[in-house]
């Protein structure tokens, strides 16, 4: 028996070459198809408690998480444990006769640690457990109402330079081309859930860079073709149900931005990132193109992280922002589209 | 219509940009780039593994989200036992000569780093690191400390494959092979036994290393700086990156200056010499701890730039340092020095306190001591420690005759809470090494041990510091972790354009040149 750990390449969050279809599989996989570790974790807890020597016979439970644990999981592990406690052996509210049991949620560079403080005839027992905080995805945010909309449609811990969807229904999760440090994937949807369709590998240059730059570049409604843009190079982009890629040394410049419609006044209006480094959050901001870069923007949408890149596929009513999510690790995917202010 | 998609914004994100070079300025007086060299808990040491993070690699890393992230080692497993641990190697890395890594240098490099009982042996293009006892924190162990790979030549030098090598040195007077090395004369990334204590370094970007070149084209580290003189220099433009002194934090701040703290990574403590009568006695030592009022060190003589420690292990690290606590309790303290014979630590015959801990911060602490300990009539005499690098500190554990207290710091660098807890108790000496063979890395019976350790006393934890870093404002993706890794191969400058109206920015003045060919100005990450 042997656990394993594959993450390819990296150097912290930017140098990490993504390739495992492996990784990203699970990444995308629901949270709640993964939280035996948690409820290990909390029964763990439980059953150490319930060992312990002499101790009182009921509680009322002081749940405490003091770690960067999402409410959610922590909220888990509390259900987990009381389960496995036994409900007639804690009571709800501090009453006569009921001592505080007191759980606390920490945090180590590596674990999250449970700590239970457990009243006892002579003193108090510690009690500890602790799960690998890597082995826990963090939960990505939903979609904020303003007018500016973002919709988290991806996360994945591995680095995406770009993504784009591929549908023009607005209403449905379309097929999805993420392009990542050196392989274009294809994502389809079935049954609520992701499934690789393809994925090609990208040639990429000798020399590890520091600051990959990727983009897709679409052209609906042209007879231009579909390219992906490197460093030196870019590819042209064939999709059907396998991804065929042509490569040729090329020198285009970055785009720093993207027109998003307006489903409103039939308007096309720019959306561009705030500058700032990528040790802070972005906001996209959103601007009538035909006025001076000086105006202000019209409407302003912050984001959990630095933008990565911003790109539209087949539809013109919504784009798609790679983020960096700076609370969670993980590159994130977000649906953008402009809603009536009414 | 559409085509607007494609045409690039006037304006957008900012993106990193490669070039300029880094100016910093540290309080150490040299520096050591031989992790054989680096003491444990040392104050000095912690300076010289930042300097060896930009020339050498680990096999793995953690990162700030728990995540533990390859770096020499593409791919680990291990059995069920935790026991036996493969790491597959990365293909293809290079030291700085080009020359190729291999497994055996791997083995090489960390096999005098791990603990007793642990062997690393290379097989094939991975290495094997096995033990009779469970190493499920081996990961934790090797992301920190000073289990970096390199390789030592035969002229002594050690040679590594991060994103920087040393290009230039300046001795600080260790022998006659510590003169300038020539910039440019060697691609090699280190330092040979004579001169590896060093004043002036600088550091140049490695273009081939495997992890991509980093943004900065050198990094220009100047030593022995004064913690005043680097605070101004910070606000006359003349350094990017200083080490700010608890107590000038508060004047940086109010001065505007971008100042970023770590979690507390240096620990103050009193160690009592078991070979002194008063050390030895054990009701002297309770009422000691009593007499110790934590509380306004951090806050009055520290302003509130660090924490009242009560356990050996940071919350940060352990998590469970909050269930220890330290009370205060003058009284309770008078009355157990009342049980003791009247001539123990009084009179003629005071307890001596010598401050084997660097700098003023260690000297005032001392002070505080002595006047917690007089209130609960103990008199304590003040010895200070001589004024050298190799005097210090932690890693001194040899007795003072005449001394029965020590006053130490302790600078934390493993990411293993077991390995840190044991490398203090053994650089100490103050635990049972029959116990220390037997810890667990498991979070419950390491608590166990910590508190065992805490209550017989022989080591008072006093207060922690977080270590605090004052950043010019053109310093981009500043992205520490948060036990004080750096990162300085993430750092890029803001570099202003070009201007003969600033003829003395040395960073606006830097040589275009090592601008790597695919050093397109692109997206991080």
């Amino acid at each position: 028996m042997s656990a394993r750990q594959k993450l390819s390449p990296p150097r912290s969050r930017g140098r990490f070459f993504s390739c495992s279809v492996l990784v990203l599989l699970l990444v995308s996989i629901p949270l709640s198809a993964r939280a035996d570790t948690l409820e290990d974790v909390a029964r763990t807890l439980a059953r150490k408690i319930a060992a312990v020597p002499q101790r009182e016979r009921r509680f009322f439970l002081s749940w405490q998480n003091h770690s960067s644990l999402a409410d959610e999981h922590s909220q888990t592990l509390k259900k987990s444990f009381t389960d496995e406690f036994g409900g007639e052996n804690l009571v709800e509210k501090q009453e006569s006769g009921a001592h505080a049991l007191q759980v606390s949620i920490e945090e180590t560079p590596a674990f999250y640690i449970l700590i239970a403080n457990v009243p006892t005839a002579t003193g108090e027992a510690t009690r500890i457990s602790r799960f690998a905080r890597a082995a826990l995805p963090s939960a990505g945010t939903s979609g904020v109402q303003h007018r500016l909309l973002k919709e988290l449609i991806w996360q994945q811990q591995e680095p995406i330079l770009d993504a784009v969807e591929m549908g023009e229904d607005p209403n449905k999760l379309s097929p999805l081309l993420i392009l990542g440090r050196d392989s274009l994937s294809l994502y389809r949807r079935e049954n609520d859930r992701w499934e690789l369709q393809d994925t090609k590998r990208i040639p990429t240059s000798e020399k590890a860079m520091r600051a990959p730059r990727g983009e897709i570049r679409f052209s609906p409604g042209s007879e231009k073709p579909d390219i992906i843009v490197l460093p030196g190079q870019s590819c042209e982009v064939a999709l059907g149900e396998r991804i065929g890629l042509n490569c040729r040394g090329a020198s285009h410049p970055w785009r720093e931005g993207m027109s998003l419609a307006s489903p409103c006044d039939r308007g096309v209006w720019w959306i561009s990132a705030e500058p700032g480094d990528w040790s802070v959050p972005d906001r996209l901001s959103l601007r009538n193109p035909s006025l001076p870069n000086s105006a202000p923007s019209a409407v302003e949408l912050d984001l959990p992280g630095p933008s990565l890149s911003i790109s539209t596929g087949r539809r013109v009513q919504s784009d798609t922002t790679v983020v960096f999510n700076l609370s969670t690790g993980n590159y994130e995917v977000y649906r953008i589209t402009l809603a009536c202010a009414n | 219509m559409l085509g607007l998609a494609l045409l690039p914004a006037a304006r957008g994100s900012r993106r990193p940009e490669y070039g300029g070079t880094l100016r910093v300025e540290l309080r150490a007086a040299s520096v050591s780039l031989d992790p054989r060299e680096w003491k444990a808990g040392a104050m000095e040491s912690a300076t010289d593994e930042k300097m060896g993070a930009l020339v050498f690699d680990r096999l793995v890393a953690l990162d700030n989200y728990g995540r533990f992230q390859p770096q020499l080692a593409a791919e680990w497993s291990h059995d069920a036992g935790f026991k036996r641990w493969v790491f597959t190697l990365r293909p293809d890395v290079k030291f700085s000569d080009g020359t190729l890594l291999s497994a055996a240098d791997v083995a090489t490099a960390l096999q005098p780093s791990l603990p007793n009982g642990q062997q690393i042996t290379a097989s094939g293009n991975s290495v094997v690191v096995q033990s009779a006892a469970a190493m499920p924190d081996l990961l934790e162990e090797l992301a920190s400390g000073r289990f970096f790979v390199y390789r030592v030549q035969l002229d002594g030098s050690l040679m590594g494959t991060g994103p920087f090598f040393v290009s230039e040195t300046a001795g600080g007077g260790r022998g006659p092979s510590s003169s300038t090395i020539a910039a440019g004369d060697s691609n090699l990334a280190a330092s040979s036994p004579g001169v590896n204590k060093m004043t002036h370094l600088r550091f140049r970007a490695n273009e081939e290393t495997w992890s991509g070149r980093p943004f900065l084209d050198a990094i220009e580290v100047t030593l022995g700086v004064p913690p005043l003189r680097q605070l101004l220099d910070l606000q006359l433009g003349k350094a990017d990156l200083v080490e700010l002194s608890p107590e000038l934090v508060r004047r940086a701040m109010q001065d505007n200056q971008r100042v970023w703290s770590s979690a507390p990574v240096t620990f103050y403590g009193l160690r009592f010499d078991d070979a002194q009568p008063a050390g030895a006695a054990a009701k002297l030592r309770k009422a000691m701890s009593l007499s110790l009022d934590r509380q306004t060190m951090a806050n009055v003589l520290l302003q509130k730039q660090a924490e009242p420690a009560s356990a050996l292990l940071p919350q940060w690290l352990s998590g469970y340092a909050f269930l220890f606590t330290m009370e205060t309790n003058i009284d309770r303290a008078k009355e157990i020095r009342a049980t003791l014979p009247a001539n123990m630590a009084a009179g003629a015959d005071p307890l001596r306190l010598r401050v084997n801990a660097p700098g003023d911060l260690a000297k005032l602490l001392g002070e505080r001591v002595a006047v917690n300990a007089r209130q609960a009539a103990i008199l304590v005499q003040v010895v200070n420690r001589p004024a050298t690098r190799s005097a210090n500190n932690a890693a001194t554990a040899s007795s003072d005759p005449a001394t029965g207290m020590h006053l130490f710091s302790w600078h934390y660098s493993s990411l293993s809470p077991k390995v840190e807890l044991e490398s203090m108790v053994s650089t100490l000496n103050f635990g049972d090494s029959a116990e220390a063979a037997a810890s667990s890395a498991d979070p419950e019976q390491l608590y166990a041990r910590e508190k065992k350790l805490l209550e017989e006393r022989r080591v008072l934890p006093l207060v922690a510091l977080p270590e605090y870093i004052g950043l010019s404002q053109n310093v981009r993706d500043w992205m520490p972790a948060r036990w004080g890794e750096w990162h300085l191969a993430d750092v890029w400058l803001d570099l202003p354009e070009p201007s003969p109206a600033q003829p003395g920015n040395s960073n606006a003045t830097a040589t275009p040149a090592a601008q790597p060919a695919t050093a397109s100005p692109g997206a991080k990450p």
